[in-house]
């Protein structure tokens, strides 16, 4: 509302002419009355278990909030609520982003009723009989006795450097650089000489030289250049996995995974492990040539997938393939990281990955016909790529159900598993769109808590529809058994 | 106008008369056998919403049409008064136009009535599934214990219509949201009861 007022002020008062200052004017006046509508009755009250929360007049909105599930009671007092005793309260529990409840003006009675209640529910919540409650004893703080915690990976520089070579970040930096040229304070003094100079030495270049060498030479030194790029970007990467992860430990304790790193900047990271959500494991070509892969978490309270500096998203940049198994008992002893037994996708995925892939290309080719001519059949040199992908996917991707999780794996070139608890899916989603059902397949999409958007997540995709139904089945069986605290 | 608002008024019929058995799967009726139902409301069966849904439904597009049409109507003005244009865009504008009038209404008229028939929502003891789509299908299955808070909507033309929506909400991400739109107005709150995690409930 607010964001939609300023750009609506700001018309006003920049507009020419007198039929748009009445046109923002109107605006305003709809933005206004909309709010009206929206927040014109608020009221709350405490019901049993809940706080129950009225909202809007034409539209209306009534919603229940369990006290066991508020996580924060953030309160504010500015000036004004000073002067006439009452606070402004935020009320966030564990969905989104945006605080659940915001009340402008509430009674420190109010407050502290809230409190209570909230205090009451969680305390009636642990002494449930039966209830499967992780972390139940959060409620308490931890003694001052810290606890036992044990180192469980350690990477030094051989791993580090391998890691640069594999990640091969060095375009991070190369762009960097370039921002930093472009539009950092030297850019107006040094850039038009760099252009100078770049121009006197191609002018420079003998004529006779070129001719003579002819274009064996040619495609040598241009091989001999690319290498040479490469080879710097790589030892650029090479530094920057260095000055980001020196010193890589990773280590536990029986309530949380810590990892310290860095250089210059040492950062410690710690996660209480019942806030791991998802663990995600990953191997590039590189990775696979050298025996590595690399893990990552995800963690509630992160949602958006922007990392922050103080999340922690490695579990390990890198490490040898055959301790991933060990450090992951480490994390998450409650799978079974040796037992899954992959299933194969719909037995007909791969034609029709194949059959997709082609008619894109087909596709494509007829478009660039028609600029390019014959060159554009070039294009189809990929066919060959394509029969590689779709057999390459069909073949590696998979799913298994594990007595306490649910995995998934997918890719070609890259592959990549994610692991997710029965305890930590919030909501399972079967989707067929009209291919899917044409082929008898469905989309099982599992849904946790702070997912990267971007991410590779359980989303299984060209499952048989039968099975897909029996493994919702399935997972509905083993979430209802658990309880989501967190 | 009469088959527009066939249920006008209908606010006080028994909820259990459309309870009929919907079908079950998206497609196979036969294949999966349900329960007996339960005295509950959690019968553990695929149930149709509420059919005021549908003139609702029509009531929301003729207002979304009508919108895009008076975007259409500034959009042609622009054109008309542009000296820049020829005379063949223009006309071929306006009967676009004119055109636009007939199929958004056609459209806002029938798809309402036929995304109510592929609309459906399950109560179970323990989870809610909601299932819609007519060519694109979804079906989404939240357990009662991953529902973090609920919200129950109402716009003034489902209000005269006696309809709600229910909101579910979890921690999740891409999926956090599950709207139920379109239950009745006195159903959704028993719904919403039934969802809540109420511990009590949960340890008897």
């Amino acid at each position: 509302m607010r964001a939609l007022l300023f750009p609506i002020i700001a018309g006003i008062l920049t507009a020419r002419g007198l039929f748009l200052v009445f046109f923002f004017g109107l605006l305003l006046l709809g933005a206004i009355g909309s709010a009206l509508l929206r927040y014109w009755r608020y009221r709350y009250r405490f019901a049993e278990q809940e706080l129950v929360v009225e909202q809007g007049w034409i539209y209306r909105n009534v919603r229940h909030i369990s006290y066991v599930r508020i996580q924060n009671i953030n309160i504010t007092r500015n000036l004004f609520h000073r002067l006439f005793g009452v606070s402004g309260m935020q009320l966030e529990s564990a969905s989104g982003s945006e605080p659940e409840a915001v009340m402008e003006s509430l009674s420190p009675a109010a407050i502290d009723e809230l409190h209570e209640r909230v205090r009451q529910a969680k305390q009636r919540v642990v002494e449930a009989p039966g209830a499967v409650v992780e972390g139940a004893g959060e409620a308490q703080p931890s003694t001052a006795l810290p606890l036992p915690r044990r180192q469980i990976l350690r990477l030094g520089l051989g791993e580090l450097t391998r890691h640069g070579l594999v990640s091969n970040r060095g375009m991070v930096l190369v762009g960097a650089a370039l921002a930093f040229l472009f539009q950092g304070p030297m850019a107006d003094r040094y850039l038009p000489d760099f252009f100078r100079w770049a121009a006197r030495l191609t002018e420079r270049l003998p004529l006779e030289l070129v001719e003579a060498l002819g274009p064996v030479v040619w495609l040598l030194g241009a091989l001999m250049g690319f290498a040479v790029i490469m080879g710097v970007l790589s030892l650029l990467s090479v530094i920057y996995a260095i000055v980001r992860f020196y010193r890589f430990t990773l280590s536990v304790d029986p309530e949380s995974v810590r990892a310290e790193h860095g250089l210059f900047t040492r950062v410690a990271i710690t996660v209480p492990r019942r806030r791991v959500q998802l663990v995600g494991y990953r191997a590039n070509p590189f990775h696979r040539l050298l025996g590595r892969s690399s893990i990552r978490i995800e963690t509630a309270g992160q949602s958006g997938g922007n990392e922050t500096a103080s999340s922690l998203r490695w579990l390990a940049p890198i490490l040898p393939a055959g301790d991933a198994a060990r450090v992951l008992r480490e994390v998450q002893p409650e799978v079974d990281w040796e037992a899954f037994q992959w299933r194969p996708l719909h037995p007909r995925a791969r034609a029709r990955i194949l059959r997709v892939r082609l008619i894109l290309l087909g596709a494509a080719t007829a478009l660039l016909f028609i600029p390019m001519g014959v060159t554009a059949l070039a294009a189809l040199l990929l066919v060959p790529l394509v029969f590689a992908y779709a057999r390459g996917y069909a073949r590696y991707a998979g799913w298994a159900v594990t007595p306490t999780a649910i995995a998934y794996r997918s890719g070609w070139l890259v592959q990549q598993q994610s692991i997710v608890r029965f305890i930590k899916i919030q909501t399972v989603s079967v989707t067929r769109n009209p291919f899917d059902r044409r082929w008898g397949m469905a989309t099982v999409n599992v849904d946790t808590a702070g997912a990267d958007p971007g991410g590779h997540g359980i989303r299984i995709r060209f499952i048989d529809y039968e099975i897909a139904c029996e493994l919702r089945d399935l997972l509905e069986e083993k979430m209802s058994e658990t309880n989501f605290i967190w | 106008m009469v088959r527009l608002l066939p249920n006008r008024g209908r606010r006080g019929t028994n909820l259990r008369s459309w309870h009929g058995a919907g079908p079950c799967c998206m497609e196979d009726t036969a294949s999966r056998s349900t329960p007996p139902p339960l005295p509950s409301l959690a019968d553990g069966k695929f149930h149709l919403l509420d059919p005021n849904m549908i003139p609702v439904g029509r009531i929301g597009m003729a207002i979304t049409s009508l919108v895009l049409l008076g975007i259409g109507v500034i959009f042609l003005m622009f054109v008309s008064f542009s000296p820049g244009i020829s005379g063949a865009v223009k006309s071929t504008v306006w009967w676009g136009w004119v055109a636009l009038v007939p199929i958004l209404g056609i459209y806002s008229w029938i798809w309402p009535g036929v995304s109510y028939r592929y609309t459906f929502y399950c109560l179970k003891d323990d989870c809610l599934i909601f299932r819609r789509g007519v060519f694109w299908k979804m079906e989404t299955l939240v357990p009662k214990s991953r529902v973090q808070h609920t919200d129950i909507s109402q716009g003034p033309v489902q209000r005269a219509y006696a309809i709600s929506d229910l909101i579910i909400h979890t921690a999740g991400t891409r999926y956090a949201l599950v709207t139920v739109n379109g239950l009745p107005r006195s159903l959704a709150p028993q719904l919403r009861d039934h969802l809540l995690d109420r511990i009590d409930d949960r340890t008897l």
